[in-house]
């Protein structure tokens, strides 16, 4: 049973000089439990796809449907805030919130006590790897693999359904890159998330359970 | 299941928290706002000195004014008034009944002046006597400044006594009706327990033929609470018959008494202090939208640099309106914090300075810009051994 699925989904936005055709009429469906890797030459329209399917922007045509509903008809900032949880390739931390409270912060959003929220955020920081004594430390005390870490100890701690990830290991090492895809894989298979994952690694990606490849705005091939 | 809390949650406390640890932006716009608060306070204080300062002119202002043509006399009485004069100047004790036409002329005038000013309006009109012959001064307690003494008093030392209203170091002008004959007199003392209102001096006529010579008296006090009575009582002053357009030169007619009164300078000190409290009214809500320019720029450019935070906050799925309110609530604890440290330092500022130099106060440096009232009393220590050619207010030395 799909989780999410794109149905026709075209997206054009104007330039001063051109209108670009980010997305010509994509097709997919993505399940729980199942990691996706998007992959494709830069400005092929992978990242427009993740944007579109984190509910940050509607499809000029076509729609993408959560659970059977257009995310065009959801109160959209409500849905991301209980379902979607997006992770970067520049990890987008608080700069002056520590680890513990940037993997807190969807809790405070949704209102929960501090307390629970940081005892919660503890344990999605120790499920990644972080270190207690570096719970309180700033995102700048960090290094790339650890903010990373954070950022995914964030997305877990959101308890997010879809776990949207725009090329996690960008800046990353190989190392830390296989870390941080080891630690999606099993998010999505040990907690029945949906992981999705833009990369240009196509070693990272043969990783995954699924590969989509996006060549002009469309789906080039799936495997 | 998940337990939730009713209410604002942890975020707000937690956008304090991370106000405090960002130091550099919130010290700025918390600086932005402690100038704005300052500078809205200084320039209230100012305001208020300058109010004051217009309220203390009023309240101190003695404004000289100047008794024109003491006249009503006629030849017969200027011969005697002659033959009085060099009576005095002989030093001589005894009085000549002759003298008598004289001190009628004189006390008529004075009553003259006493029943249209003195009563309604508080002016005090000088009459000049021997100080060594006046009997009156008997049992009189004299003041003299320093280095003075009853010797002194001869004609040719032009000095004097007087009874109240100034100060030893100033000057009473006697006008005798010849352009550079006009003796000025220098105050070097005080009488107190003697006649009230008289000038205590030798009496200095022209040594010429003396008829021809009306004689008059200047620098006689006339005080006053507030404009508005000021112009009352000129009005008054000068529709009365006996009394005329001031002119110190008027021809002599024999009857009618002139009065000038010096408020040229008073009058343009509180202009100058009104212009200041207008021109400092029109200020403060320039200020204010100034002020709130500044904040507004300064906060947008801070919160500029923090576009991809709230961006990461819409991801994370906040609302803009919780964003925005985030964003105002820090600007508004910043503000708060900022603007209560300005008080502290403007309430008690406010000398002008600037805006005097960017010529939107005036006044220059008189003292009305550290509240102190910019006229100061007639007669002030401060006013020692100098004069107004106005012959009236005078403005303090800075």
């Amino acid at each position: 049973m799909s989780i999410l699925t794109a149905e026709q989904v075209e997206y054009t936005y104007q330039t001063k000089y051109q209108t670009v055709y980010a997305l010509r009429g994509v097709d997919c469906a993505f399940e729980p439990g199942q990691m996706t890797a998007i992959v494709g030459s830069s400005g092929s329209g992978k990242t427009t796809l993740l944007s579109l399917l984190a509910g940050l922007d509607v499809p000029t045509k076509g729609c993408i449907k959560f659970r059977g509903r257009s995310t065009a008809e959801l109160d959209r900032d409500g849905w991301r805030l209980k379902n979607v949880s997006v992770i970067y390739q520049n990890f987008n931390l608080f700069a002056h919130l520590t680890a513990l409270e940037n993997a807190a912060y969807p809790l405070y959003l949704q209102k929960r006590p501090k307390k629970q929220a940081e005892e919660e955020a503890a344990c999605q920081l120790a499920a990644v790897g972080i270190q207690p004594d570096q719970y309180g430390r700033y995102p700048r005390m960090l290094s790339g693999g650890e903010q990373q870490r954070v950022a995914i100890a964030r997305a877990l701690a959101a308890g997010s359904e879809l776990i949207l990830a725009d090329e996690p290991t960008g800046n990353l090492d190989e190392e830390n890159s296989r870390n941080i895809f080891a630690i999606l894989r099993e998010l999505a298979h040990e907690r029945e998330r949906c992981v999705i994952a833009v990369t240009h690694d196509m070693e990272l990606a043969q990783r995954t359970d699924r590969i989509l490849r996006i060549q002009d705005g469309r789906i080039a091939e799936e495997r | 299941m998940r337990e939730k809390t009713r209410g604002p949650g942890y975020l707000p406390l937690l956008s304090l928290r991370v106000l405090v640890r960002r130091t550099g932006s919130s010290l700025l716009l918390a600086a932005v706002a402690a100038l704005g608060v300052y500078a809205g306070c200084a320039l209230h204080s100012l305001a208020l000195q300058q109010q004051r300062a217009i309220e203390e002119t009023i309240r101190d202002t003695v404004i000289h004014c100047t008794v024109t043509d003491v006249r009503g006399m006629n030849a017969d009485n200027l011969n005697i008034s002659t033959a009085y004069v060099e009576m005095l100047l002989g030093r001589k004790a005894a009085r000549d009944p002759s003298l008598a036409g004289m001190d009628q002329a004189v006390s008529n005038i004075k009553a003259k002046v006493d029943w249209e000013l003195a009563r309604p309006f508080g002016m005090t009109l000088c009459r000049v006597l021997s100080f060594s012959s006046d009997e009156r001064l008997a049992g009189a307690e004299i003041h003299l400044a320093p280095g003075w003494s009853e010797e002194d008093f001869l004609w040719d030392a032009m000095v004097c006594l007087i009874p109240e209203g100034m100060e030893a170091g100033e000057y009473v002008d006697i006008l005798v009706n010849e352009p550079d004959a006009n003796p000025r007199l220098k105050v070097v003392g005080r009488v107190s327990g003697g006649p009230d209102n008289v000038i205590y001096s030798p009496f200095f006529m022209g040594w010429g033929d003396g008829l021809s010579h009306a004689y008059s008296i200047q620098s006689c006090t006339f005080d006053i609470r507030d404009t508005a009575r000021l112009e009352a009582c000129k009005e008054k002053l000068f529709s009365t018959p006996f009394f005329t357009e001031p002119s110190v030169n008027a021809t002599p007619d024999g009857f009618m008494v002139g009065v000038l009164v010096h408020d040229e300078v008073y009058l343009k000190s509180l202009e100058e202090l009104r212009s200041n409290l207008d021109a400092l009214r029109l200020l403060q809500p320039l200020l204010l939208v100034l002020m709130g320019g500044i904040s507004f720029f300064a906060g947008f450019l801070v919160n500029r640099r923090r576009k991809r935070e709230f961006a990461v906050m819409r991801c994370l799925g906040r609302r803009r309106r919780a964003i925005f309110a985030q964003v105002l609530g820090e600007q508004l604890a910043l503000g708060l914090a900022g603007g209560s440290c300005g008080p502290v330092r403007g309430a008690g500022h406010g000398s002008g300075g600037p805006l005097r130099r960017a010529g939107l106060l005036r006044g220059g440096d008189r003292d009305v810009f550290a509240g102190r009232g910019g006229v100061c009393r007639s007669g002030g220590q401060r006013q020692r051994d100098e004069t107004d050619e106005n012959g009236g207010v005078r403005l303090c030395p800075s």
